[in-house]
């Protein structure tokens, strides 16, 4: 297959069609782009420097000199919020790919063995799943630490129950499909057969658990760093931004509501994107979506 | 009650004790993971070792770690949790006082966002494609997507700093007074509500969207049954088999959004516990916490299944 054939294959595809077929996910989408690349070339793209402090300067309302103005060591909160996208990117991707890739893992195994391994690992993640996820996050934040990594760790653990339980249902079904009967009649071992012809059929829909997961990983580190448990300051996060600006509250609101407003956007960015992935991967909805002329969506056609 | 359902419920309960046996293992491991101890937190850095070596002892953290987990078992059989490091009182009678404080916000919490979310559902659902639809389903988006913590300021910045009319932060108990009480939860309660409140009037929306066309609706409506009691007897008690899963999952989600709600308006509950424990390197008091908080997701969740039973005859002939 070449290049341009690969490239037209995808735009004609169903899921990318529906997806641009809604012009707020398509503006979603803009704007996500838009802050991942603000967040990637923040040196650039940042008017200050996030770490330099001016106390002189402290404090300041939103001026033309400062869209946001400036924090409670003077410095520019414009500039941290745009580094701060990096460590919210960072956490949502990383954290959402752990949980997927172990969930997966456990939910293949769980599905595939069956019996009494299959018992330990759901009742397991039944566990977990019955402790809230914020404060299995801290408890494990306790564990490895504040950091960069390790809150991703945190966050990536807490949220694998899902993908394990979503994979496991899928690998329930997908086992019993007559071209694994072929395969096994062919001579396929269980392991080919689980890595061939199940896991592919299982990837879809834990992709859109990710997805749709992403803008909770990131409320999740927010989460966690406002409470003190995230990342390490100086390190600009929008969590601990919203923390430290709350004491300023009554005199200037903007340098906690700023950094507030860019995690809700983001979230709500990615959270509309995973709607219009799920209904686009949904075959109940086949035919019913993105077709031309009908942007709207149609949950029933 | 039918015998199936009995059966259902009695099968449930067995698997509800399992997890919450391997929930005790599973925070019991992790506990003796973490860094830091205690003792050492407690009496801070000018302790002496041989203050350091008695209260290890009185507290019983000198001892191997299976028999620690032992005692602990052996402990809540008998309804003793250990003493809190940190607060020099019985962890039974702290968590007993919090887990009040927690549940009278929790509950009228939740109550709001059904009811208010179903609500909204409905209408939502009813009036697809239209300016009110997209209304709704737009703040239903936002506030899924609002971080806890920074709602609760921007109402605390409204309410107690602009207008003065809510107090900032604090908590009264119902039993001194419901005027003071309710100002008190009014903020946190709206606050925990939000997210939850979005979820179920997203689900409502898109359940009542399933069943609004189905052949039932049709030959119920061709009978010449009023719409009023096709919507509630025969399109929600469908509709509502999903999002009664959603409330079970949710009202276990809102225990643990009590983490957030009780930092930013300072009230005394399970939430604010749980992270001056966690910090404070109190395990005896996370260990129990973590476990009261499962056994009340559990407990949702078995609601959740026994209601399944009753609305749906289907799952209790399974």
């Amino acid at each position: 297959m070449n290049k341009k054939s690969a490239f037209q294959k995808i735009k004609n595809s169903r899921v990318v069609r529906v997806i641009f077929a809604r012009k707020s996910v398509v503006f979603c989408l803009a704007v996500l782009l838009l802050l991942i690349l603000a967040a990637i070339f923040a040196p650039i793209v940042a008017p200050y420097d996030p770490y330099k402090q001016d106390l002189k300067g402290m404090l300041q309302g939103m001026g033309p000199k400062h869209i946001f103005g400036t924090d409670a060591m003077g410095r520019d909160v414009l500039t941290r919020i745009i580094y701060g996208g990096r460590v919210s990117f960072t956490v949502g991707l990383v954290s959402v790919l752990i949980a997927g890739t172990i969930g997966m893992i456990l939910g293949l195994i769980a599905g595939m063995a069956g019996g009494i391994v299959d018992a330990v690992i759901m009742r397991f993640m039944d566990a977990m799943m019955s402790v809230p996820m914020i404060i299995m996050a801290l408890f494990l934040g306790s564990i490895f630490g504040k950091g960069l990594g390790n809150i991703c760790l945190a966050i990536g653990i807490s949220m694998i129950p899902s993908y394990a339980r979503v994979t496991r249902g899928q690998v329930l079904t997908v086992r019993e499909m007559d071209y694994v009967t072929a395969g096994t009649l062919c001579g396929a071992s269980k392991l080919k057969n689980t890595i061939s012809h199940i896991f592919p059929n299982c990837v879809s829909s834990n992709i859109v658990l990710m997805t749709m997961n992403l803008g909770n990983a990131i409320l999740n580190e927010a989460a966690l760093s406002f409470l003190g448990m995230g990342i390490n300051p100086p390190t600009a996060s929008w969590g601990s931004m919203v923390n430290d600006g709350y004491k300023y509250m009554g005199t200037n609101a903007v340098i906690a509501i700023a950094p507030g407003l860019f995690i809700m956007i983001t979230v709500l960015c990615f959270n509309m994107v995973g709607d219009a992935l799920r209904d686009a991967m949904d075959p109940k909805l086949r035919g019913t979506l993105g077709k031309k002329g009908k942007g709207k969506k149609g949950k029933k056609g | 009650m039918s015998n199936k359902l009995l059966k259902m419920i009695g099968r449930r309960i067995v698997q509800s004790i399992i997890v919450i046996f391997i929930v005790t293992l599973i925070v019991f491991l992790l506990n003796q993971m973490v860094p830091g101890d205690p003792i050492v937190n407690f009496l801070g850095s000018n302790a002496t070792e041989e203050q350091i070596a008695y209260y290890t002892q009185l507290f019983g953290y000198d001892q191997p770690v299976l028999v620690q987990y032992f005692k602990w078992i052996q402990g809540l059989f008998h309804g003793e949790m250990g003493r809190s490091v940190l607060m020099q009182k019985e962890i039974s009678t702290i968590l007993f006082q919090r887990l009040q404080v927690t549940l009278s916000i929790v509950f009228p919490a939740f109550i709001l966002a059904v009811v208010l979310g179903v609500v909204l559902g409905i209408v939502a659902a009813k009036n697809r494609g239209t300016a009110i639809d997209s209304v709704i389903s737009f703040f239903a988006n936002i506030g899924m997507s609002m971080p806890m913590f920074w709602f609760g300021m921007i109402l605390i910045l409204i309410f107690a700093l602009k207008l003065g009319v809510l107090p900032t932060s604090g908590f009264t108990a119902f039993s001194e007074g419901a005027g003071e009480w309710a100002s008190h939860i009014v903020l946190p309660m709206i606050v925990l509500a939000m997210g939850p409140l979005a979820q179920f009037t997203r689900q409502t929306r898109s359940s009542m969207l399933e069943v609004i066309r189905q052949d039932y609706v049709t030959t119920a409506r061709a009978k010449g049954i009023s719409q009023r009691a096709i919507t509630f007897k025969h399109q929600l008690r469908n509709a509502f088999i999903p999002i009664i899963t959603v409330m079970g999952v949710t009202l276990g989600g809102m225990i643990g959004g009590t983490v957030l709600v009780e930092s930013i308006f300072v009230v005394p509950g399970l939430g604010n516990l749980m992270i001056t424990s966690i910090k404070g390197r109190d395990f005896m008091v996370v260990q129990n916490g973590v476990l009261v908080i499962a056994i009340a997701v559990a407990i949702c969740n078995l609601i959740v299944d026994i209601l399944y039973g009753v609305i749906d005859p289907r799952i209790r002939n399974d």
